[in-house]
């Protein structure tokens, strides 16, 4: 004997229905969006739809994790929460910003009157701007390690991992081993070969390994022809002034002189391009006298 | 009166029993458990030390288990009372509408502590082992705001299970939940760049849903901020009172015309 009201009987009654207008609307959705994604939407030729699809979500979960690394450095404070800092960036766009902010967020100042929700809020949701010290810098690696498994072809995820291990957790030869690993992962990517020569040169003082980062860093930007942005010219810049850096340690003046010749044609006005002009100066003054 | 209030006590042994019947908690525990260990055992780059990670998403699970177990315990109350119809012995005690109501509400309110408490107490075993931190006033402070929640949600659970089905009343309650939580404390902000249809929405969003971010203290406990004035958090238990009785008024409108 059947109890249920008769309501809900009815209610069955229309599941099929409503089933099957949903399963027909899915379709439709589907089938313009494979139309669209063979013809108009950029990919390569041999991407199926479920590498596209499973690719851009390992991206936007690495991207996502990667955002925890700078909510974690930031003690939890999402970047969206600190409306006043937003307004101290937008203000002192394009100065020297040395990533400290004293104002006490406590009362949101945008809020004029009493609000009692924006009162609550401010207060259960700490929004003060702090940093981690470098000796909790442990606490950021498990998500760094999280994004770059997500995505191993998240560039950020080696720079930031690298420079957390480097500099802040004073761990070069793990970093090394890193960025090692995001090489390998993104072959084409001068940005990680830059990162090697910077630690080898900088914290390592290993040259040898730095010049062959940065001579291979130099093929893999050269090799870039296609849309080139102002930080794809500015990583151009950063690779020649290293190694015109390197060149002016060993007095090699004519490698100097063909580096400083690419970066002054590259962008003249640029300060690392006008160092280097005035290394080959220096350089070339020395060996007259 | 003695007599409502020996309804109402009988009423939230029911939930109670109704709840560990149902070994929901059990799942929810080895599956924390399942998700947790291996996670507490992490140690990027061989650095051991790290703890934050581990807090945080044992955090976000009891928030998740302890607002679904919440959820379900409420939604499920009234609908399976008619179903079952075991409304009419109820209301043949004789107990009064608002009796039951109450009772119930009670109850569901009752078991969705009773969780709650289980999922603190190995949320501190587990932190306390890993981190060495057993107990901070920020933690009594997110185990007493977080109870305010459990009450806002099982009066929103009990009031839309007198309107919608369960499952309509599950998906939209957990709907406005989240979403309170992620855009509650931006609402304001978020309408000011809208068109004006799309203001007023958000306006009367930012009146009329639950603030359910106003008993989140996850960010101070995980990232070791100081604790929050009391004061704070009695306006926040303040405003659960008042939202759970809003919802219980609404509840009882509900029930008191409802025909069976």
């Amino acid at each position: 004997m059947n109890h249920r009201p008769h309501i809900y009987a009815e209610r069955d009654a229309q599941l099929p229905l409503l089933l099957a207008l949903a399963a027909l609307l899915l379709a439709a959705a589907l089938q313009s969006a494979l139309r669209l994604s063979s013809r108009e939407l950029p990919q390569r030729s041999a991407d199926s739809i479920l590498t596209m699809i499973s690719d851009d979500t390992r991206r936007v979960v690495s991207g996502t994790m990667m955002t925890k690394v700078d909510e974690y450095f930031h003690g939890g404070v999402k970047a969206q929460s600190c409306t006043v800092c937003a307004a101290d960036e937008a203000h002192s766009e394009g100065a020297e910003d040395d990533h400290h902010h004293d104002h006490d967020h406590a009362t949101p100042q945008h809020v004029t009157g009493f609000n009692p929700v924006a009162w609550i809020n401010a207060r259960i949701h700490a929004q003060e701007h702090r940093h981690l010290s470098d000796q909790r810098s442990v606490e950021l690696l498990p998500w760094v390690v999280a994004a770059s498994r997500a995505s191993p072809h998240n560039i950020q995820a080696y720079e930031v991992g690298s420079y957390i291990l480097n500099r802040m957790s004073d761990k070069p030869q793990i970093a090394v081993g890193f960025i090692k690993e995001g090489i390998k992962n993104n072959p084409e990517s001068p940005e990680l070969e830059v990162t090697l020569g910077e630690m080898c040169y900088n914290t390592l003082k290993d040259q040898p390994q730095a010049a062959a980062a940065f001579e291979r860093a130099l093929a893999k930007s050269l090799a870039r022809t296609k849309n080139l942005t102002e930080d794809d010219l500015f990583l151009r810049l950063k690779i020649y002034f290293y190694l015109g850096r390197m060149a002016k340690d060993n007095h090699e003046i004519a490698k100097l002189r063909e580096i400083t010749e690419q970066a002054l044609e590259l962008k003249h006005e640029n300060v690392m391009a006008q160092s280097l002009a005035k290394w080959l100066k220096e350089e070339e003054n020395l060996n007259k006298e | 009166m003695k007599i409502a209030l020996c309804q109402i006590r009988a009423l939230i042994k029911l939930s109670l029993l109704e709840l560990y019947r149902r070994k929901d908690i059990v799942v929810v525990l080895i599956l924390g458990a399942v998700l947790l260990l291996p996670l507490s055992f992490v140690t990027p780059f061989g650095m051991s030390g790290a703890g934050i990670y581990f807090n945080e998403i044992a955090l976000v699970m009891v928030w998740l288990f302890s607002i679904l177990i919440a959820l379900g315990v409420s939604s499920r109350i009234f609908p399976h009372e008619f179903e079952k119809r075991t409304i009419y012995a109820l209301l043949a005690k004789p107990a009064s509408r608002g009796v039951i109501l109450i009772g119930r509400y009670l109850g569901a309110l009752a078991a969705a502590v009773s969780a709650l408490c289980i999922f603190y107490a190995a949320y501190i075993l587990l932190c306390g082992f890993k981190q060495g931190v057993w107990f901070s006033e920020v933690l009594l402070q997110a185990f007493v705001l977080h109870v305010g929640l459990m009450a806002v949600i099982v009066a929103i659970g009990i009031a839309g299970s007198l309107i919608m089905t369960s499952s309509a009343n599950v998906t939209l309650t957990l709907l406005v939940v989240f979403g309170m939580l992620f855009f509650g404390g931006r609402l304001p902000a978020l309408a000011a760049d809208q068109s004006a249809f799309a203001k007023i929405i958000l306006y009367t969003a930012n009146v009329l849903a639950p603030h359910v971010e106003f008993f989140d203290l996850r960010q101070r406990l995980v990232h070791e901020w100081s604790a929050v004035s009391w004061l704070v958090c009695a306006a926040a238990m303040a405003y659960a009172a008042l939202y759970s009785a809003a919802a219980l008024f609404l509840a009882d409108f509900f029930l008191r015309r409802k025909r069976f």
